[in-house]
Formats: C-alpha cells, sequence, structure tokens
C-alpha cells in the first residue's frame, strides 16, 4: 500500500516545525528523508506514527486516512531505548506480544531474527549488559519481527561497526524485495544512495528538494571536475577565475555544464601538466552540505 | 486494548516483584514488625536477675516458703539471729538488696531494715503483706468464717474507663491506618513515577508509545505496580498474623500510653479500609505518572513530585489534627468528601462511627470518579510528556502543550 501525505503543517509555539509537507511513498519503494538535526524529521514521522497531531493536511495509506490501528508498523526511533534489566528473549517475545503475535509465534520469530542477526550467545543476557551494537540489533528486531507493512527507519547505521552495518544493510534489501514501504531517515548518503529509490530534503520544516536520486543530480546544475597535478595549481585556477576546494592531493571544481568543465581541461592542459582529471555528477552528500546548509 | 493493558500489567508487576529492592523492602517490613512485636517479650527475658534478700523472721507463722510464694520479685534467703552482724554487712556492700528482720508485735508486726538502696518497692509489698497476715490473724483470733475472711481480702475493682464509644476504634489505630495509606501512597506512588522516568531516561518509551495506547499503558503500569504492594501487604500481614499465631510471643496490647486494642474493628472497617486506600492509590498513583513524565532522569523527580508530596501531607495530617477530634463538624465532613482529602479523612469518620451510608457512597463515588476522570487525563498528558527531552516540563507547560 501507498503512503501519502499532503500539506502537513505543524508548529511547536511560534516555531513552525513542519510547513506544507507533501510526500509519497509506494508500496516496494524505499524513500529518504533527510534533512539536518532539528530540519523537522522526526516531528513529520511522529505525525505519521499519530503521537503528534498535525494542525492542517492529511495522512493516507492506500488512500484511507492513516490508522495506527489498521497498519502493522515497524519503527526504529532515532533514539534508541531497551529495558536495561530485561533479558534478550523475554524483551522481544513482549515487543512481539504488544504488536498482537502470539507469544510463541513471538518467541519463534525472535530466534529467527537474533539468530539471523549473530546475537544468539546473549539470549538471556539483560540487554542493559549488551554492546550498543547489539543493543541496536535488538530495536531493529523488535522493528521488524511483526513483519510490518510500513517501515520507519530513524538512523539506522548509527552505532554500527561496518560488518554490522554489512548485515543491516541485507536486511533492507531484503525489505525493498518483499514490496515493504520504506522510509529510511538517515546522515549516511552513501546508504540513502544504494538503497532509496528517491529522496525528500527537508530544511527548516520545509521540503527544499525532491524526487528521484538520479534526477535530481542531473537537474541539479552543476559537475565537478577533479584535477590532480605535479605542480601547485592555486595561482592557475585563480587566474582563471573558478571556485575551488583541495582536497588532498586533488583540486575540485565546480562547474555549471559538461562543456564548461571541458573548457576549463583544456585551458589548465595549456598551463600545467595535468596526472589526472575527472566530471563527476555531485554527490548526494555534496548536494545534502549545499541545500542543507546555512 | 485490553489485551496490551494486561501484557504492560503483567510486565509490570513481574519486573515489580523480581526487583531487588521489592523483595528487601517485603523482607525488611516483615523482619522489623515482628522484632516490634516480640521487643516487650525480648525486654522481659533481658531483665535484671533477681535480688536477693535476706530476711529473720522472729514470728513462727512468717514462713520463707510462703513469702517466695507470694513476693515473687525477689530472692528469699533465711537467716539467723547470730548472722545479724553479717548479713548487715552484706547489705551495705550491696551483696544483698537488704536484710529484714520481722517480729512480733503486740497488734501488728514490726520490721526492722538494712538496706544501702532502700527499695521502695519491696519495703511496701512487705508492708503489705505483713498488714494481710496481721488481719488474718486478728480474724482467726475473733471466730469469723472462712468465707467472711476470704471476702476481707478481694481487691478493690479497678477498670480503666474508655473515652470512645463501644463501635469507636482507637485513635491509635487510626493513626496507624492514616499512616499505612500515606506510606504505602508516597512509596508506591514515587515507583510509578521512578518507572515513568526510568523508561523515559532509557528512551524505550520512543518504542513503547508506538505500540501501546498511553491508557493501556498507564493503567497497565499503575496497575500491575498496585498488584505489586498488595502482594507486598499480603505477605507482610500474613507473616505477622503467622508469626503471632505461633504462640512464641505474647503480643503487646499498647504501645506507651497508646492503645493497640483491635477488638472495635469490623469486616465492615476493613473493607472500607482497603477501597479508601485502592481508590487513593489510583488516584494519586495517576498524578505520579503525570509528573514522572515531566522530567527527563528519575534523579529530577524528588523537586518535580514535591507538590504531590505536600498535597498527600495535608490530607493526611489534617486528619490528624482537626478531622480526628471533631468529625461531625462541616470541616470534617467536606475533607471526607473531596476527593484527593477524602481516602485519609472518611477512613477517619468510618472508624469513629461518624459517617453515615449516603455520606460513604458519595465520597467513593466522587473518589471513583475523580480516579477515572485523572487517569483519562494523565494519559491524555502523558504522551506529550515522555517525548519531550531537554528542560524538564512544567504542570502547566503540559496541559497547554498541543500534542
Amino acid at each position: 500500500m501507498n503512503l501519502t501525505i499532503n500539506d502537513l503543517n505543524k508548529h511547536f509555539g511560534p516555531y513552525h516545525a513542519v510547513k506544507n509537507l507533501s510526500l509519497s511513498v509506494n508500496q516496494g519503494e524505499a524513500v529518504g528523508l533527510l534533512g539536518r538535526n532539528g530540519a523537522g524529521k522526526t516531528t513529520t514521522i511522529r505525525m505519521i506514527l499519530g503521537l503528534l497531531q498535525q494542525e492542517s493536511g492529511s495522512i493516507q495509506w492506500g488512500g484511507r486516512p492513516f490508522s495506527r490501528k489498521e497498519v502493522k508498523l515497524g519503527y526504529l526511533p532515532e533514539e534508541r531505548g531497551l529495558y536495561p534489566k530485561m533479558n534478550m528473549l523475554d524483551q522481544l517475545v513482549y515487543f512481539g506480544q504488544l504488536e498482537g503475535m502470539s507469544k510463541r509465534a513471538a518467541k519463534q520469530e525472535a530466534l529467527k531474527w537474533i539468530e539471523r542477526l549473530g546475537i544468539s550467545e546473549y539470549l538471556k543476557k539483560d540487554t542493559g549488559d549488551l554492546s550498543k551494537g547489539n543493543q541496536q540489533k535488538i530495536q531493529l528486531i523488535a522493528a521488524l519481527m511483526h513483519d510490518p507493512d510500513l517501515v520507519i527507519l530513524d538512523e539506522p547505521f548509527s552505532g554500527l561497526d561496518p560488518v554490522n552495518a554489512q548485515m543491516l544493510e541485507g536486511v533492507i534489501e531484503d525489505l525493498i524485495r518483499l514490496k515493504k514501504t520504506l522510509i529510511f531517515s538517515s546522515h549516511r548518503m552513501e546508504s540513502v544512495e544504494s538503497f532509496c529509490d528517491r529522496v525528500y530534503l527537508m530544511k527548516h520544516g520545509e521540503v527544499v528538494l525532491s524526487g528521484a536520486i538520479s534526477d535530481i543530480k542531473t537537474r541539479y546544475g552543476f559537475k565537478y571536475v577533479n584535477i590532480e597535478s605535479a605542480q601547485p595549481l592555486e595561482e592557475h585556477l585563480t587566474g582563471l577565475q573558478t571556485d575551488f576546494v583541495k582536497k588532498g592531493k586533488e583540486y575540485q571544481l565546480q562547474v555549471s555544464s559538461m562543456e564548461q568543465g571541458l573548457h576549463l581541461i583544456e585551458k589548465l592542459k595549456s598551463l600545467v601538466a595535468i596526472r589526472k582529471i575527472g566530471i563527476a555528477d555531485p554527490s548526494l552528500n555534496q548536494i545534502f552540505i549545499e541545500k542543507a546548509g546555512d | 486494548m485490553m489485551r496490551n493493558f494486561y501484557l504492560v500489567f503483567k510486565q509490570s508487576f513481574r519486573e515489580r516483584v523480581t526487583s531487588k529492592s521489592y523483595l528487601t523492602t517485603t523482607l525488611a517490613l516483615i523482619l522489623i514488625s515482628i522484632f516490634a512485636i516480640s521487643l516487650p517479650s525480648l525486654l522481659e527475658n533481658f531483665a535484671d536477675a533477681k535480688e536477693e534478700v535476706a530476711v529473720i523472721s522472729n514470728a513462727p507463722e512468717i514462713q520463707l516458703a510462703e513469702l517466695e510464694g507470694q513476693l515473687t520479685d525477689w530472692e528469699w534467703k533465711e537467716g539467723a539471729n547470730s548472722q545479724v552482724s553479717s548479713l548487715k554487712e552484706d547489705a551495705q556492700e550491696g551483696k544483698i538488696a537488704g536484710l529484714y528482720i520481722i517480729d512480733k508485735g503486740e497488734s501488728n508486726y514490726s520490721v526492722t531494715y538494712f538496706s544501702k538502696n532502700n527499695d521502695v518497692v519491696l519495703n511496701s509489698s512487705l508492708s503489705q503483706y505483713l498488714q494481710a497476715k496481721n488481719t488474718q490473724r486478728i480474724a482467726d483470733s475473733n471466730g469469723i468464717s472462712a468465707a467472711d475472711q476470704q471476702a476481707l481480702f478481694v481487691p478493690v475493682a479497678m477498670e480503666k474507663g474508655k473515652f470512645t464509644s463501644e463501635n469507636e476504634v482507637s485513635v491509635f489505630v487510626i493513626y496507624l491506618m492514616l499512616m499505612f495509606i500515606l506510606m504505602a501512597v508516597m512509596m508506591y506512588g514515587t515507583t510509578i513515577a521512578t518507572g515513568v522516568a526510568s523508561e523515559k531516561a532509557s528512551r524505550v518509551m520512543e518504542v513503547m508509545v508506538t505500540k501501546v495506547n498511553p491508557l493501556a499503558m498507564i493503567f497497565g503500569k499503575i496497575f500491575g505496580i498496585a498488584l505489586a504492594s498488595l502482594v507486598q501487604f499480603a505477605a507482610f500481614f500474613g507473616s505477622v498474623a503467622l508469626y503471632l499465631k505461633s504462640g512464641i510471643v505474647e503480643p503487646a496490647q499498647s504501645l506507651g500510653n497508646f492503645e493497640l486494642n483491635l477488638s472495635a474493628l469490623t469486616a465492615e472497617h476493613c473493607v472500607y479500609f482497603f477501597i479508601f486506600f485502592l481508590l487513593g492509590y489510583l488516584l494519586y498513583a495517576s498524578l505520579y505518572a503525570v509528573f514522572g513524565s515531566m522530567v527527563s532522569r528519575p534523579e529530577e523527580l524528588n523537586g518535580t513530585t514535591m507538590p504531590i508530596s505536600i498535597l498527600l501531607m495535608v490530607s493526611a495530617f489534617s486528619g490528624i489534627l482537626f478531622v480526628i477530634d471533631d468529625p461531625t463538624s462541616a470541616l470534617s465532613k467536606f475533607m471526607a468528601i473531596f476527593p484527593f482529602t477524602s481516602p485519609f479523612n472518611m477512613i477517619i469518620l468510618i472508624m469513629k462511627d461518624a459517617a453515615s451510608f449516603a455520606e460513604i457512597s458519595l465520597s467513593i463515588g466522587l473518589l471513583v470518579l475523580t480516579t477515572f476522570a485523572f487517569g483519562y487525563f494523565a494519559a491524555k498528558v502523558y504522551p506529550k510528556g515522555i517525548l519531550h527531552f531537554g528542560e524538564n516540563l512544567k504542570l502547566r507547560q503540559l496541559i497547554m502543550r498541543k500534542s
């Protein structure tokens, strides 16, 4: 089923936390909700979850008003929390039961996930005694064990080492394969690029950029020329009146089009010996910094 | 919703009864009570050994065996006239409590005694005993019948009168009841507030609020902890009752000047006490839950829950200071019907036989309504509180804050 949000607004006192927000997520699609801290992502997610009441606008699930009771929802909040003095299995069974599962089914499903995420050895350990990464896995299991239709993952990679991050990537790929409707909020732009079909970039409560990632990159209107030379290029680049950033041995130049890029390369070639050269689309991270930054 | 209420209720109950603090408190309560009950008997057992008293009787009818049988608080030792000087020395050095030489005079006995500490109780007891012996002697010589002689020694019946009527429970027992409600509500209310604040601080609330309806969550928690408290009280009262029934000690009937007599306490009293305790607990527990949701960390609870503590104290102590002395006054009636003060003050009126059935029903009805209203209010503002982090919220902010 599709999630459709239209013209959502929310104030906290005089602060307009979410302004006229509209977005949609299709079944089997992963959509990235991006923005700096305080951009309005969590407020939006809380309105979807029904924890906050919107002042105007609508949230629909499959064309009908969104009701928490009718949607099987899996939510991994940004702020992680578990009962520290409860063991892992009991805790997962409790969370599963609260989602309507029978005790037996919750236990079976919890054990399956525990096995998959490689934390079987901590089965009877209090969660407060586990590492942050393992606690994160328990939270992920709690969000997914009841086979939700709508999955909201808020910063799922924070606190995970590269091995566990790869394990989580596998889980997310499975969710997409299983045609779940997925909202994904993260500051790890490479993950957003690899999983999400579309993104919504929020700033001060507003969507400032949205659409398919490839389209955004194409229409964003600039490219980067990366140049590596044996000689310093600062003087020449200043002479050419070009903005640049030095990153290690490389110089990164921002150009408005491919033509301008090629023209600049030709000019530089005539002035210095170029060791390495390339023209690339901006990364999502660069677009994020550009659009979300002040 | 009922299923999730039950799950939260079960979880809260299990979490509470398996906690170390719960088990320690229960055990400590039982042991302290058993110790307090046993204290008078223990003190008696540890009392000083009987003091030795030497007696030289020059009256044949005053026999050592009879003295030992009548004046049992002392160890009697028979002496001879030849031992007077050595026994006087013993008395002077404090080795014995005294030397008592009994002679038979014309009209009555006479006693010469030597005592370092001059035991007034011993002197008076011996004097009374000898006076009775003399009376018996005179009665015998005048041919008074045995029955009349017996009547001469029947003591005057002295009975302490009661200030209260037959149906009233003693003031001290009422104090105990009020203190019990006050302590229990504060103790378990604080447990609820701490539980909410801990869940908020550990951020597990972020997960819970998406899974459970706030009404089910708050009432599940309150009832779960209420059941844990009732189990604790049952364990406490059960253990104390079993201990008393075992006959190991004789329970004290008073504590200082206060009567501990429970004979006026009826089953009806106990049922009302239970109802007002439970409703009072539920009402204040809702408040504690709301206040618990206002802080970011459990350590900040003390200052935040202060208004509830003050309200509880005022309710309990207004009862002790005013209502108990004048339970029929208009103020007392108001305090016994107003929902926040009624759990304490209606108990006083009931125990003092000063409340009509209509007044009790009105008080219970208002208390039930207020408890539900506050439970509903708590469930409404609770999610706003638990999702707010950073600076502590004030109650006004919490109420005014839009969800």
